[in-house]
């Protein structure tokens, strides 16, 4: 039967169309609950990730705080460095410094930043930008850069170390700076290597003199026969006798040898007592007079020497005889080098130092000084050699011209046992001046000078207020006041007077014009005549008249005298202030 | 051999079987225990979360790199445009039952990966004939039941993993169980009860119960060759399984054994899971395509 065949196939076909139906309902239902619960966690994650904005939000915040706070860390440690450090970006630009860079420059840090070097100071040094440069360029640091800049306390000397500065991929995007400030330790290892040097010169003399004063006892023995037998020999020779010019020859060398012994033996007493008071003056007088002087003038008739002799030199301790040398040694020498030709001055003066000076050696402290100048218009002395014409046996001259080649040295040992200073200023061609500093002794004063009789201006006990900053120089003041009959109170500063005053008079008030630390002499006369009006005063400086001298005595202070003073010159001072 | 047999008592059986499990879990196949452990767990846990199935993965770097691999591969990303970067992307853009799937493979698959042909038994010929016995037995699941046989393709997948223990540790009487199967022309099973006492269904039941995978697992795969005989709670499955594995051995997914061909029990399972043979066969046309793709694109 055909048609139940058909049917059957039908059938077949419906049952295959109702399990592919089956099929695909049942798929779809499922991928139905599946797009579900996709969605479901789709607003899960979205809902979570909501909280997460927010979580990272808060922690965003604290971290920002906490960079903050790190930061501020930072700025501290940077702005507690007495070095200046700066970041510059890769244009050069300040991005950040610290308060020691500002403050050193003088400018605000908000005017640095953004700025180059070159903005901050137009017309600067290109190195330090070349410097950057390397450093960008290389990534690796420079240091130890020596240069200056225009700071707020003038030019400064700065060694720099400059570092690249690198993002977390060691990329340089710009630099890092570390600058010090080296100025005053440079002027501070100048100034030491210097003194070390005149030391080591100094100790290198004081050796040479001796081993050459050492070397000089035994010579003198053994050149004592060469010295006496051709005296001997010569006078039972016979007139022309053939050997008698040799033996004069011998004669000659010997007593040249002698002459330089003889020095070598002035360099080996050095040391002795100096304790002698004496006037250079006179020292100097002798020798004008003397039979070396006589010999010097007649070899050398081209050279006008020329004496300037202080009147009332002060005296100082001393040795007449190394004196008296060093004074020969210094004229001859000056004589020889005008060659022949040319003026010398041999002076003296009296003079104050209110502050130390550098000299040859070392420097002169501040005190009352005799100064003995020899001045010439010779060829003058080159630099580099300056430092050694004081060692034994050093000499430019053409050998065997003169002298001993001892002579500086023995300058140099008497000035020293003298506690005095020496100081050669000399240039090429020009000349050179020798000046010697020996100080100042009081004793034997009173019978030394005198010319106007002590009675013409002795006091009457008068109240004197002697106000200077140098102990020694009240002590001398209050010698020479209470000499006169005066009743003296010191002080060591311009207020302790104002003070002194508040509470006491004073007949008269010697005022030191220069003190320090504190107010100088025209403050101190300023608060003086503010407390008593008219005050009477006089005005001592070591120095000239100045503006602040002459301002003072507009305001009523009497004379004004130059230290150092003499007995006389105090005296005279004091009576004409007191009658005024 | 015989000797085993012969003086075998039930007590020395599970002594040997108990050995062999030592075996695998102090070698290289017991390093995919935690992760496939835990994927089973999501699947079989209702209120699990994409965030969990992420975080399973993600605890097994390896992994999530494959994962996301294959998930971006032509296979799978034919309908998407976009490159997953991240795993809780992909679950969310693919769904998590896709990626589950693909953990799942991607991690078994691990224990297959030596190839080494004996006779005409090779690795990859079982890994192909147990990716295709999965998928068949999920598909049944789907499209019959409406169900998502997630189970059903786990269960496919580790099926067999017993042989892989066999091959690896017994290599010489595995050997002699395939030549004794193929001269005699007997199926596996009997061949491994002569000359071991037991059988690779047993093997893989102890290795996955001593993984701590769920009954539902163990037991189906313990009785994958008698699926009459497991636990009536699991018959659908066991008749599932049983049906996909013998279907893929009889037509061109076998790895080599001499199929078991006991028609009785094959009618009987496809009554328990209520399949027309129509059905079965579109199912498996469906299948077939599905691992031509795979296999297209390399992820076989």
């Amino acid at each position: 039967m055909a048609g139940s065949k058909e049917i059957q196939e039908l059938k077949e076909k419906i049952l295959q169309l109702e399990v592919r139906n089956k099929h695909l309902t049942n798929e779809l239902q499922l991928t139905e609950k599946e797009k579900e619960a996709a969605r479901k966690n789709y607003f899960d994650i979205i809902s979570n990730m909501e909280a997460k904005v927010t979580e990272r939000t808060r922690e965003t915040g604290e971290l920002r705080k906490l960079t903050e706070a790190k930061s501020k860390e930072l700025q501290i440690m940077l702005d507690s460095s007495p070095a200046m450090i700066f970041y510059k970006d890769s244009q050069n630009r300040y991005i950040r410094v610290n308060k020691a860079f500002s403050q050193t420059l003088g400018i605000p840090i908000s005017k640095i930043i953004g700025k180059t070097f070159a903005e901050l100071f137009p017309g600067s040094e290109k190195q330090f930008l070349e410097d950057d440069l390397e450093v960008m360029r290389s990534g690796k640091p420079v240091l130890n850069i020596t240069g200056s800049i225009e700071t707020r306390k003038g030019r400064r000397q700065v060694l720099t170390n400059k570092i690249p500065y690198k993002d977390i991929n060691g990329k340089s995007i710009g630099i890092i700076g570390f600058a010090v400030d080296v100025t005053d330790l440079k002027q501070a290892e100048m100034e030491k290597r210097e003194l070390e040097d005149k030391l080591s010169q100094l100790e290198k003399m004081e050796a040479i003199g001796r081993l050459a004063g050492g070397v000089a006892h035994d010579l003198n023995n053994v050149l004592s026969a060469v010295v006496s037998y051709p005296d001997l020999l010569l006078k039972r020779m016979e007139a022309g006798n053939p050997l008698r010019k040799p033996i004069e020859t011998i004669r000659q060398s010997g007593q040249k040898a002698a002459a330089i012994v003889e020095d070598l033996l002035t360099l080996a007493r050095r040391g002795v007592p100096v304790t002698e008071v004496l006037n250079l003056n006179d020292i100097i007088a002798n020798y004008l007079e003397s039979p070396e002087y006589e010999t010097l003038r007649t070899h050398n008739p081209s050279v006008l020497i020329e004496t300037r002799l202080e009147k009332n030199l002060f005296n100082i301790k001393g040795s007449p005889i190394h004196l008296t040398k060093t004074v020969m040694n210094l004229l001859s020498n000056a004589v020889e080098a005008t060659l022949h030709k040319g003026t010398v001055i041999l002076s003296t003066a009296n003079r104050y130092l209110d502050m130390p000076i550098k000299s040859y050696d070392l420097s002169v402290k501040e005190g009352d000084y005799v100064v003995l100048t020899v001045e010439d218009t010779g060829i003058g002395i080159k630099p580099e050699d300056l430092k050694k014409i004081f060692e034994p046996f050093y000499t430019k001259k053409v050998m065997g011209r003169s002298g001993t080649g001892l002579g500086m040295a023995v300058v140099w040992g008497t000035v020293k046992d003298h506690k005095g200073n020496i100081n050669v200023i000399s240039e090429e061609g020009k000349g050179t001046t020798i000046e010697l500093y020996f100080p100042v002794t009081r004793e034997g004063l009173l019978k030394a000078e005198a010319s106007i009789p002590f009675k013409e201006y002795m006091g009457n006990k008068e109240r004197i207020l002697v106000v200077d900053d140098m102990p020694e120089q009240r002590e001398i003041s209050t010698t020479l006041l209470e000499t006169l009959n005066y009743t003296v109170e010191t002080v060591s500063s311009g207020m302790a007077a104002v003070e002194y005053l508040k509470t006491r008079s004073a007949d008269l008030v010697i005022l030191d014009m220069i003190m320090t630390p504190g107010i100088d002499g025209l403050d101190t006369y300023r608060r003086i005549v503010e407390l008593k009006p008219g005050q009477k005063a006089i005005i001592t400086s070591g120095y000239s008249e100045t503006g602040r001298v002459r301002e003072a005595q507009r305001l009523g202070a009497g004379e004004y005298i130059k230290k150092p003073y003499t007995l006389e010159k105090i005296g005279l001072a004091v009576r004409k202030e007191l009658a005024r | 051999m015989m000797q085993r047999e012969t003086t075998g008592t039930f007590g020395q059986k599970a002594a040997n079987i108990q050995n062999l499990v030592d075996l695998v879990n102090s070698s290289d196949i017991s390093s995919i225990k935690s992760s496939l452990s835990a994927i089973v767990r999501v699947i079989n846990d209702p209120r699990s979360t994409v965030k969990e199935l992420k975080e399973v993965i993600l605890l097994d770097p390896p992994l999530a790199a494959k994962v996301l691999k294959t998930a971006n591969s032509a296979y799978y990303s034919r309908s998407f445009t976009r490159v997953f970067t991240d795993i809780e992307q992909a679950i969310i853009w693919m769904g998590s039952e896709i990626i589950k799937e693909l953990a799942l493979g991607q991690k078994v698959c691990e224990v297959f990966d030596r190839d080494e042909k004996i006779e005409t038994y090779s690795r990859r010929s079982l890994w192909k004939h147990s990716i295709a016995v999965a998928m068949m037995a999920k598909m049944i699941y789907r499209k019959e039941f409406g169900m998502k046989g997630e189970n059903a393709y786990v269960a496919g997948l580790l099926h067999d993993i017993g042989i892989i223990a066999e091959d690896q540790f017994l290599p010489k009487d595995f050997k002699t169980i395939l030549r004794l199967s193929a001269d005699q022309n007997v199926d596996m099973c009997s061949a491994e009860l002569q000359i071991l006492g037991y059988d690779h269904t047993e093997v893989g039941e102890a290795i996955l119960a001593s993984w701590g995978l769920p009954g539902e697992l163990t037991t189906t795969i313990g009785s994958h060759h008698n699926p009459l005989e497991s636990r009536p709670e699991y018959s659908i499955i066991a008749a599932a399984l049983y049906t996909s594995d013998l279907i893929c051995q009889e037509r061109g997914f076998s790895f080599g054994a001499v199929p078991e061909s006991d028609k009785q029990a094959f009618r009987q399972c496809l009554d328990i899971i209520d399949v027309k043979p129509y059905a079965l066969d579109l199912i498996f046309k469906e299948m077939t395509a599905e691992i031509a793709k795979m296999e297209d694109r390399g992820l076989i």
